[in-house]
């Protein structure tokens, strides 16, 4: 499904001492089986415009168009949409509230109204897809640890089998490895089953590894889009101006070809791109 | 679909009006004796004067009068809800108007209108002070206007603590609330559909998530609290310090011409 967001304004507490305008006029397109990325500094409205998307606010200005479906100031019944999208939010282990495991990821498919014995057969699948062994489907989804939580609850959100999956900064909290794992598991099941996946993050690092198309937010302005490279291509002190980092592998590659001629290729993203390159450029050089 | 945004009640506004520069320990005074004189107040003149006082108390504030009623709003259907039951089960005075088995009798409206004024006056108040003064100078004042009672073994000190925690995670609790509910309602949940009693139950995967995290808060605060020394009030001192000031002695005498003010408008009994 395709996501159009047509000049959308947002603002918290209108009419308040305390309003406070988190987006305006964003105009963006996320084609059908992107894996898009938000990117952008604390307060740059990332959530706001997920949240927008999802339905789970309407804009105080502007269109949302998600797939067939259109969301106005005026939008009143989400319910269509909520089986398409799915959401991931910030820290979603503090929305677990089942006795157990299978009975938590089991809620959200079973407000879709589906039988029981789909129920079963989703609830099990998406314990798989997260990596959750089947021993622990009985247990207390609060006795398990930080990590295994974080995968019930995403698990909770797969079970309902979205065509767009939200995903607010999914790896906040998790060691290295436990991030790695977890996205890697999600860029499978993008791979897979061709869902459009928005990932919400402020590491540039894990941005450029995973998604094809960045947009950039600053301050409730979409400041820049395109793929990573084209990103990265804007310059440093321009990013930093925004809150970004550039990987370092991205930052190295930037200070070898001031001396490199010719230079590197400039889709250099990762550690590992930045490896082949350099093992590339030195065999072909001693030979 | 709105989320739990709207101001709370009383929520407070920073500002920089003649009421928010008062001492919150004036205002509380001022507010507590104000609270019992309304009593006083039993014909036109008296009740014109009260209500003359809250509105320049509004003027004051520099608070714009809609967000002050938008705040309002829940207070309002109760007193309304005071004013017919007034109007309906008052006897006394001259028949106003008989319809079935509904009489209104005279006495019966100016009962409901006195009581739904004295209502409004006495809440217009308690928000103006809660509107003007941070929940820090609140209980601040109190803790010192009521520190006296400390000698007579009233844990004043523990109970101005909780008092002001639990109204610094006010607004942290409402924002933790909207945040599951979101989360909750994109995994298909629906808290507006069906009867009372499955309304009831759509807000368990609310509360529950709720519960839990205000008891990790909990914990958390009060590890944070003694691992920065904290154990109790005695012999603490404070970084910032009340004051009263021109403003605060202003106020008081304003207070005692309103009592005697009062004394003299309202009709003898
Ligand atoms: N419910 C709300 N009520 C009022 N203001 C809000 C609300 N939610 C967010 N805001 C404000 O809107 C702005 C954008 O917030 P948002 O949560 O979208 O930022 P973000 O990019 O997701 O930040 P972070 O990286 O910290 O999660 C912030 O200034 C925030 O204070
Ligand atoms: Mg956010």
């Amino acid at each position: 499904m395709e996501i159009d967001v047509q000049n959308v304004t947002h603002v918290y507490n209108a009419g308040t001492p305390f309003e406070h305008t988190a987006l305006s006029n964003i105009e963006l397109k996320i084609d059908s089986g992107t894996f898009a990325a938000m990117i952008g500094a604390t307060g740059s409205g990332k959530s706001t415009l997920i949240q927008l998307i999802s339905g789970l606010i309407v804009p105080t200005s502007g269109r949302i168009r998600v797939g067939d479906w259109e969301i106005g100031p005026e939008t009143k019944d989400f319910s269509e949409l909520r089986g398409r999208v799915g959401v991931v939010f910030q820290y979603p282990e503090h929305q677990l509230f089942e006795e157990t495991v299978a009975k938590d990821i089991a809620f959200g498919p079973t407000n879709l109204g589906l039988s029981p014995s789909k129920v079963k057969e989703r609830v099990r699948h998406a314990m798989e897809w997260v990596g959750l062994s089947e021993k622990l489907a009985s247990r207390s989804p609060f006795h398990l640890s930080g990590g295994q939580m974080r995968r019930v609850a995403v698990a909770g959100v797969l079970a309902m089998e979205p065509d767009i999956l939200v995903l607010d900064e999914p790896t906040a909290g998790l060691d290295p490895v436990g991030q790695r794992e977890l996205l890697n598991r999600i860029r499978d099941l993008h791979q897979k089953r061709r869902i459009t996946v928005i990932l919400v993050s402020h590491s540039m690092e894990e941005a450029a590894r995973y998604a094809d198309q960045l947009f950039v937010l600053n301050r409730g302005k979409k400041v820049l889009e395109g793929s990573p490279a084209s990103v990265f291509a804007t310059g440093e002190q321009k990013l930093a101006q925004w809150g970004l980092e550039v990987p370092e592998a991205v930052q190295l590659a930037t200070r070898l070809n001031e001396r490199l001629n010719p230079p590197l290729a400039n889709d250099v993203l990762t550690l590992e791109d930045l490896e082949k390159e350099i093992v590339a450029r030195w065999k072909g050089d001693s030979c | 679909m709105s989320s739990l945004t709207h101001p709370v009640l009383g929520q407070y506004i920073p500002g920089d009006s003649p009421l928010h520069r008062m001492d919150p320990r004036s205002k509380l005074v001022f507010i507590f004796i104000f609270m019992m004189i309304v009593f006083l107040a039993n014909n036109a003149a008296s009740y014109g004067l009260l209500l003359g006082m809250t509105v320049l108390g509004v003027q004051l504030s520099g608070i714009s009068l809609s967000i002050i009623i938008r705040g309002l709003k829940p207070i309002l259907y109760l007193i309304s809800l005071t004013a017919v039951l007034h109007l309906w089960l008052t006897r006394g005075g001259n028949v106003l108007l008989q319809w079935g088995p509904i009489t209104i009798y005279e006495e019966g409206v100016i009962q409901a209108i006195w009581i739904s004024l004295r209502f409004l006056i006495l809440v217009l108040m308690g928000t103006l002070l809660t509107l003007t003064t941070s929940p820090i100078d609140l209980t601040d004042g109190l803790e010192r206007l009521l520190s006296p009672l400390s000698r007579f073994q009233v844990p004043v000190h523990e109970y101005a603590l909780m008092m002001s925690i639990s109204l610094r995670f006010i607004p942290t609790l409402w924002e933790e609330m909207d945040k599951i509910m979101k989360a909750q309602r994109a995994r298909g949940a629906d808290f507006t559909r069906g009867g009372l009693l499955k309304r009831a139950q759509s807000y368990i995967p609310v509360l529950i998530p709720l519960f839990i995290s205000s008891f990790r808060r909990a914990e958390e605060l009060a590890l944070a609290m003694e691992a920065r020394g904290y154990r109790g009030g005695e012999g603490r001192t404070r970084i910032r310090t009340l004051q009263y000031r021109k403003l605060d002695v202003f106020l008081l005498i304003v207070l005692g011409c309103l009592v005697v003010a009062l004394l003299w408008l309202r009709s003898p009994s």
